[in-house]
């Protein structure tokens, strides 16, 4: 029960449909979302092949919680091989796509092939069609939305799309979710394009069953009560992510120009969380969710009068904003429209212009380069241009489209050096220069390669910083704090050093990297009010009275390890090896405030995190015993035999 | 004094809360579809509107039922339809200006809110307040009071 216990599974190239059986011993072991997501992406596919060929699996996973009364669990994952990095692609969006995929009988969707013309999928009820989309190949994703709601005559169906970014094949384009929300990060976008595929569409009126209706509300008001009265609850609700723009800007760890330079007071009175309260009307929450972390905002002044939409969020504010140099709030409001529209990352967009950007004014490039403009920071005519000319891969447009990265390898002449990907993938301006600490470490060892999504805290120590040149611990919140925090008590003895009242960042990172993966395959939210309150007690309480499927607390923190483990396992056989996993070069070349990363002491770090997760330093791999452990030495791709 | 579920269109979130809850109380599983609450979003502006009965006064969907599966509850006021009874003729959903009557997908009959006997759940699990029940004759001063605070910011900003 809760699961529907199938799997769809489209071949675009022949339109074959048909449903597998999701066994109850797969959810047991890996959840739901993104742990079964990963799962039969390492089952049926092959890491090393093209992410833009037909070999290519896009597989779309909601929570196993999603679509229920579970507080905040809306959330989706969609994984595939990233065309952008190159290695095990994810990324997660909320709302209602998901919730309605449950609703048409399926736990899963697996699309596989490439279908010969554009077309789109609509799902009714769990009957699939495949229906002709070249009438809407071209159109922008809000555009695409509106036709297919009309031609559909249905305006409650949930619209995965993409717009002309994932036509293009953009490595970071994105699937849309509705208007105002997306699954962007790694670029599966480009996956769905390279698959000729435009949208899918969704309706349905199915089941989602209750083992124990009664206990499950149990565990459902516990949860959400723990979530509504947490500290950070009122103001994430009131400012939503931009509450954290002030308390990184405070913690001085925001730099600005591509990374070049620490961001000054401009920033913080433009871009700063109080200017949201002049566009924002109210708030907007995703399925079951009682935190309402959206913001609609409306410009009423301006350039952009008259622009409104869900999204002045913490993300585009500091690319846009600290690395692209902007500093007008309602700008951000312009380029979410754009990207959105455009269907492409904005984070990776960003770092494409403002890399270019860099380069331009170190004169490695020039306007012989650029289609004769002229790049300069916080030029918002001009950013907005180049997201146009990079979703259309037009001019100039068709390098930036390519990624950070590839930019670097075809300019050549030393550009290389002033990379901020992590990699393959773009790291976020909060800096891991400027602060080390278990969000900076994270970076390194992110499945999906080098942003902060993958390694949350559960427990941050947002006043201190650790002393200079320390590497291994960071500082903990006040004791009383931790208390709350559901962390299983042997994992608390070895995070947590209470007399020094330190915190050990390779104990914490795998704790935090697992808690991520659980998050996401229950399908739950990271925010703050829900990653702080929320652990694997309580998760192992909803999902047994919801499934019938007995989950200890213990079961549910080693499904988080054991995804963790087939991440890594996905990534080495599509190529990473030990010694790919490095920051970007500006980090450990280039100073801020005097500080830059040091190469020895990050290894040894890597190496203590590795040791804690039982996996062999030298190859970054999971030893035997582990592998057993986990009941992961049963599958034939756990035979890392090529050492 | 009858209670009344008072729904505040300004605080919805569109969270869709309401509907989870009302399905698992009345038919045990989540199905927003089998939900007596309906919430539409209007995504131009942002907005979204719980709709569900009204519990009228002089009720049509009763007036018209063929069969007297709809009659009122001499507890909570709420015109409750007995689904051993509904024949799924449908009259009543025809004739509801609200959509307060609704058929249910599987079943074929007919559902509608029943207020939950006194305790609506949807209520409950509104975490944003645009779902309360109150007493009918506090209605005008809650609405009044909310009113009030409006007028007292734009008041703020010209004395």
């Amino acid at each position: 029960m809760g699961y529907a216990g199938k799997i769809l599974v489209i071949d675009l190239s022949n339109r074959e449909v048909s449903k597998e059986e999701l066994s109850a011993q797969d959810c047991f072991e890996f959840i739901g979302g993104l742990g079964i997501n990963t799962k039969i992406l390492l089952d049926k596919m092959d890491p090393t092949i093209d992410p833009l060929t037909e070999r290519n699996i896009l597989c779309f996973g909601p929570g196993a919680l999603v679509g229920t009364l579970a507080p905040a669990a809306s959330r989706t994952s969609i994984s595939a091989k990233s065309p952008l990095t190159g290695l095990l692609g994810s990324t997660s969006s909320g709302h209602f796509w998901g919730a309605k995929l449950k609703s048409c009988g399926y736990d899963h969707l697996a699309l596989k092939g490439k279908s010969p013309d554009p077309v789109y999928i609509f799902i009714d009820n769990g009957k699939v069609n495949i229906l002709d989309a070249k009438h809407l190949w071209g159109k922008d994703s809000w555009d695409t939305i509106v036709a297919i709601k009309n031609e559909l005559r249905n305006e409650e169906v949930e619209i995965a799309c993409i717009g002309v970014g994932g036509e293009k094949l953009v490595r970071f384009a994105a699937v849309e979710n509705g208007f105002g929300s997306g699954w962007a990060r790694t670029g599966p976008g480009a996956v769905m394009g390279s698959k000729n595929l435009k949208a899918i569409a969704l309706r349905g009126h199915k089941d989602i069953t209750v083992f124990d209706p009664k206990g499950f509300l149990d565990a459902v008001n516990e949860a959400t009560e723990r979530v509504v009265t947490h500290p950070a609850y009122k103001p994430w609700r009131e400012f939503g992510s931009m509450l954290a723009v002030d308390i990184y800007y405070d913690l001085g760890v925001v730099t600005g120009h591509n990374q070049t330079e620490e961001v000054k007071e401009d920033f913080i009175q433009t871009m700063g969380r109080e200017n949201l309260l002049k566009y924002k009307k109210r708030s907007i929450a995703c399925s079951g969710c009682p935190l309402a972390c959206g913001p609609w905002v409306e410009i009423d002044e301006g350039p952009y009068k008259g622009l409104k939409l869900k999204g002045i969020e913490i993300t585009p504010t500091m690319e846009f904003g600290a690395r692209c140099g902007i500093r007008n709030l309602a700008a951000i409001a312009k380029a979410t429209e754009l990207f959105h529209r455009y269907g492409i990352d904005g984070t990776s967009a960003a770092v494409s212009i403002a890399f270019a950007t860099e380069l331009f004014q170190k004169g490695i490039i020039s306007k012989a380069d650029t289609d004769g403009l002229e790049l300069k920071w916080g030029d918002e005519p001009l950013i907005f241009e180049l997201m146009r000319k990079i979703a259309y891969r037009e001019g100039f447009g068709d390098l930036l489209a390519d990624g950070a990265v590839e930019m670097a390898r075809r300019i050549g002449r030393g550009s290389e050096q002033y990379l901020t990907t992590t990699r393959g993938l773009e790291t976020n301006s909060r800096d891991p220069r400027s602060r080390w600490d278990v969000w900076s470490f994270g970076y390194l060892v992110n499945a999906r390669g080098g942003d902060h999504m993958g390694v949350q805290s559960p427990a941050e120590n947002l006043r201190k910083s650790a002393p200079e040149g320390e590497y291994s611990y960071e500082f903990s919140p006040p004791e009383k704090a931790v208390a709350k925090v559901d962390i299983l008590d042997d994992w608390k003895e070895k995070i947590f050093d209470f007399k020094n009242g330190t915190v050990s960042i390779p104990y914490m990172a795998a704790w935090s990297q697992d808690l991520v993966n659980i998050v996401n395959s229950a399908g739950t939210c990271i925010r703050p009010p829900i990653l702080w309150s929320l652990g694997p007690t309580i998760y192992a309480r909803l999902l047994t009275t919801l499934t019938g499927i007995k989950f200890s607390p213990e079961d549910v923190r080693k499904a988080g390890e054991r995804i963790s483990n087939i991440q890594r396992i996905f990534d080495f056989k599509a190529g990473e090896k030990r010694e790919d996993i490095k920051f970007a070069p500006k980090f450990y070349n280039t100073p801020i405030k005097g500080r830059q990363l040091d190469k020895d002491k990050v290894n040894e770090v890597l190496n203590e995190y590795y040791e804690v997760r039982n996996w062999d330093p030298r190859t970054a791999l999971p030893r035997e015993e582990k592998l057993k452990e986990l009941n992961l030495d049963r599958f034939a791709w756990s035979k890392l035999s090529e050492l | 004094m009858q209670k009344v579920i008072l729904f505040e269109p300004a605080k919805c979130t569109g969270c869709r809360r309401c509907a989870l809850a009302c399905s698992l109380a009345k038919e045990g599983v989540f199905n927003p579809e089998k939900a007596r609450i309906g919430v539409i979003s209007i995504s131009e502006v942002g907005m979204h509107v719980p709709m569900f009965c009204q519990q009228c006064t002089k009720p049509l969907c009763a007036d018209v039922c063929p069969v007297g599966a709809i009659s009122r509850s001499e507890e909570t006021g709420a015109m409750v339809l007995d689904p051993d009874l509904c024949i799924g003729c449908k009259m009543c959903v025809t004739v509801c200006p609200l959509s307060g009557c609704v058929i249910s997908p599987d079943a074929g009959t007919v559902m509608k809110c029943d207020l939950c006997g006194g305790d609506p759940q949807c209520v409950k699990y509104c975490t944003f307040g645009a779902l309360e029940f109150v007493d009918a004759d506090e209605v005008a001063y809650v609405k009044r009071k909310a009113g009030v605070e409006k007028l007292a910011e734009a008041l703020k900003r010209i004395g």
